[in-house]
């Protein structure tokens, strides 16, 4: 459902990114992307959904190449999980659950905050999807990191998405709380069939949770393979040979 | 595979031990009204735990029955062979959703579920959802795992909510979960006692428990079921799990109902009377005023008309005066804005609360800046004209010090609200106050320092075209003297060149603005 034809992202101060990406996701798909720090890992996932502009390359969604009057589109069919959760912190929670609806609501009544009975049904069908159900009038500063990233996700299933990005999204939490968060996204994949493709720097994570695993190294893939047949110490290797002191 | 006649013949209605058997777990006027309705005789079993009735299903020797919500937790793992199809509201209700509950004996001293700890717990039947499933998720949830034999004194199970009820009563357990459905009930039968059980947790909801068939009857024989059952509250009173039902509805517009039940309205009333006592505050200072909208709106057009036509055309005829005069506004302007940073800087700093050395300066600095604040620049030029005679002095001093009570009140609002966790950082690292001014709190404010000090220049020039009124230079004092003589056009003409400066120095402002953030 994704295919990437070598990438390249260059910054304007000279970082080169993205030194050509070569990357074909199925639909249905729960693929990981590993990597230390500043390997690139963010800038393919904002690539991807056009909030970062390509030098060269091309990235077909669907079946079509992604280009400035289909980005929309992409859009439209992708959400997005961030690390910090990007959730207005004094709205409920089904308030922020209903933003990711603005693409297809009334201008005019979502100004003050109105919608359609019927998406506020799709609102509370997502809160009950992430377990959030009697959370939906408490304000998003009220709940923990992990109740606010499963807010963020309510948000990005609720236009029924068919790619899920989701960057680092547990960098910020305990273990227990990152695994439930993990099994959600899981879950969400199998049930739904959404595809997600997942920031981490966790390797047990991804062995655990995901279909496939990425190793990005300075802006290259450095190896592509399924969970099921990869050998952990190998990974970890990878990463400490390469990048003597680094962990990720 | 059950063929369609042995249904048609012959079938099983099998219960799960929710309740004891009775009013609150009752079938049997359903089961005769299905049995009329499909001309087929049904067995009515009530099964002694949930286990058998769930089995009974499964291996074909009972083709529907009532298995509690669990029937729905598992559906999609092991659950195949059985298929929810209707759930019942009870009478009086708008949802089939419950709760489970946590129930202590209300001379304990248990207060909430974290002092179960070492205390004897009553549950369900494993497969109860209010009794079992959703208690274990919820004691797992505050790290009191129920498989950690160690927490407690001793876990019970009994077969059925009645049974633990009945336990907490005699203190032969110290608390039970139980499904609020039976806790109602028992509650409105035993007026009595109701008082000796106390609730010390109430879980989120449940979907109420559904009726169930067997997936692979026939279609056609399912569809007839469900829709005998749906239409049933027609006929006959019906009852179910909890006692009477108003009716049996199907399970999507059952899930539609239970999130409906969580719908609120957008707006609360709060906004409401918010809203409602502004406009009324609006519509009695109108009302007061005397303000007549009518013949304001007739008047100004006659009079404004008039005076416009006096103004135009401009009279540019003494312009390189006019230039020159209106140099020297921005030049007071420019000097009042400059005094008003200096001296904003030290009392703004000392007029924030979380800044501010001690509580005294705080109320000092607060104090001065309300004070300048608070004394219009006019009056200011007024005072000062009269006490260091006419000039761009006066104009000066006055813009300066009442800006500076501005800037140095904006200052302290923003050194306020900053992000505290980079001064809490290097608090830890043991930086002392005036580093963490310099490294926390000065960084995280300039660019609201250069906005605020962008808008107060632009303001400022805005009244220094009007204190040369007093005497206190620039551009104002003309203007006042061609209003005197009734010369309009040139009155004009200057309103003229003001609205160009303003225009000019707006462009400049924003331009520095992006420039610089
Ligand atoms: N806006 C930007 N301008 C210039 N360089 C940038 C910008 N954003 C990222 N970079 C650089 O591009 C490289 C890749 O950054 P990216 O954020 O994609 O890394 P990452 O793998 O997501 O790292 P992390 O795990 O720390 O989030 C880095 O060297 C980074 O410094
Ligand atoms: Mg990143």
């Amino acid at each position: 459902m994704l295919l990437i034809k070598d990438l390249k992202k260059t910054f304007q101060n000279g970082t080169k990114a993205l030194r050509g990406i070569n990357l074909t996701v199925n639909a249905g798909e729960f693929v990981t992307i590993l990597g230390p720090s500043g390997s690139g890992k963010t800038t393919l996932l904002r690539s991807i959904n056009g909030l970062e502009n390509i030098d060269s390359g091309k990235i077909v969604f669907g079946h079509r190449k992604i280009d400035n009057e289909y980005i929309s589109y992409v859009q439209k069919k992708t959400g997005m999980i961030f690390q910090e959760y990007n959730l207005v912190n004094n709205l409920s929670s089904i308030n922020n659950v209903l933003s990711g609806l603005l693409n297809s609501s009334s201008k005019f009544l979502s100004m003050f905050y109105l919608f359609t009975h019927k998406q506020k049904l799709q609102a509370l069908q997502s809160l009950e999807t992430v377990g959030l159900l009697d959370k939906a009038y408490s304000r998003v500063d009220q709940l923990s990191g992990g109740q606010r990233q499963r807010i963020g996700i309510a948000r990005a299933i609720i236009k029924k998405p068919i790619l899920l990005l989701a960057d680092e999204p547990v960098a910020s939490l305990d273990p227990r709380a990152a695994n439930l968060i993990l099994s959600l996204l899981k879950k969400i994949c199998n049930e739904f069939n959404i595809t997600i493709i997942c920031n981490l720097h966790q390797v047990e994570l991804a062995i655990k949770f995901s279909d496939r695993i990425i190793g990005l190294l300075d802006g290259s893939i450095m190896f592509d393979s399924s969970t099921k047949i990869i050998d952990t110490d190998y990974v970890q290797n990878i990463y400490r040979e390469d990048n003597k002191g680094l962990t990720f | 595979m059950i063929k369609k006649k042995n249904n048609l013949k012959k079938l099983t209605f099998v219960v799960a031990p929710a309740s004891d058997e009775g009013e609150s777990l009752d079938f049997k006027k359903l089961v005769k009204h299905l049995e009329e309705k499909l001309e087929t005789s049904i067995n009515l079993k009530y099964s002694n735990s949930y286990k058998d009735a769930l089995l009974s299903i499964k291996n074909g020797s009972a083709q529907l029955g009532w298995l509690g919500s669990y029937a729905y937790m598992k559906l999609d793992q092991q659950n195949t062979d059985i298929e929810p199809f209707a759930v019942g509201i009870l009478k009086g209700r708008i949802t089939s959703n419950y709760h489970s509950l946590f129930i202590v004996n209300s001379k304990s001293d248990i207060k909430k579920i974290e002092d179960l700890r070492t205390k004897s717990l009553t549950l369900s039947d494993k497969f109860s959802a209010s009794g079992y499933e959703v208690p274990k998720y919820e004691l797992e949830n505050i790290g009191l795992p129920i498989t950690n034999k160690k927490i407690y004194k001793n876990i019970y199970y009994v077969k059925n909510h009645d049974e633990a009820i009945k336990r907490v009563l005699q203190g032969s357990t110290d608390a039970a979960a139980i499904s609020s459905i039976n806790f109602e009930k028992w509650f409105k039968s035993n007026q009595k006692e109701n008082r000796s059980l106390r609730v010390i947790y109430k879980s989120p909801a449940i979907s109420g428990p559904p009726l169930v068939f067997a997936r692979n009857l026939d279609p056609f024989f399912k569809d007839k079921i469900k829709s005998i059952v749906l239409d049933a509250h027609n006929h006959i009173d019906l009852g179910g799990y909890g006692g009477k039902m108003d009716r049996y509805i199907d399970i999507e517009t059952s899930q539609t109902k239970h999130l409906e039940s969580y719908i609120r309205p957008q707006w609360g009333w709060k906004t409401f009377v918010l809203i409602s006592s502004f406009v009324s505050v609006l519509s009695f200072v109108v009302i007061d005023l005397e303000i007549n909208f009518l013949k304001l709106l007739s008047d100004s057009t006659k009079y404004l008309g008039d005076i416009l036509g006096r103004m135009l055309p401009p009279d540019f005829s003494n312009l390189k005066n006019l230039i020159y005069l209106m140099l020297e506004t921005i030049e007071i302007a420019f000097l009042g804005t400059f005094l008003a940073i200096i001296l904003s800087i030290p009392v703004g700093l000392l007029s924030a609360r979380n800044i501010a050395p001690n509580y005294f300066i705080y109320i000092i600095a607060r104090t001065i800046t309300v004070f300048f604040r608070s004394i219009p620049e006019f009056i200011m030029a007024m005072i000062l004209v009269i006490a260091i005679g006419f000039g761009a002095m006066p104009g000066v001093l006055a813009l300066g010090f009442h800006t500076m009570g501005f800037l140095a009140k904006f200052y302290a609002e923003d050194i306020e609200h900053i992000n505290k966790g980079p001064v809490e950082a290097l608090k830890s690292a043991g930086a002392s106050k005036r580093q963490i001014i310099s490294f926390a709190v000065i960084p995280q404010i300039i660019p609201s320092f250069i906005g605020n000090n962008l808008y107060i220049l632009d303001r400022n020039i805005r009244m220094a075209t009007m204190l040369g009124i007093v005497g206190a230079g620039g551009i104002g004092y003309e203007l006042q003297s061609s209003f005197r003589m009734f010369e309009y056009q040139k009155v004009s003409s200057i309103i003229f060149i003001i609205f160009v400066t303003i225009f000019l120095i707006d462009n400049l402002s924003s331009y520095i603005r992006s420039k610089v953030s």
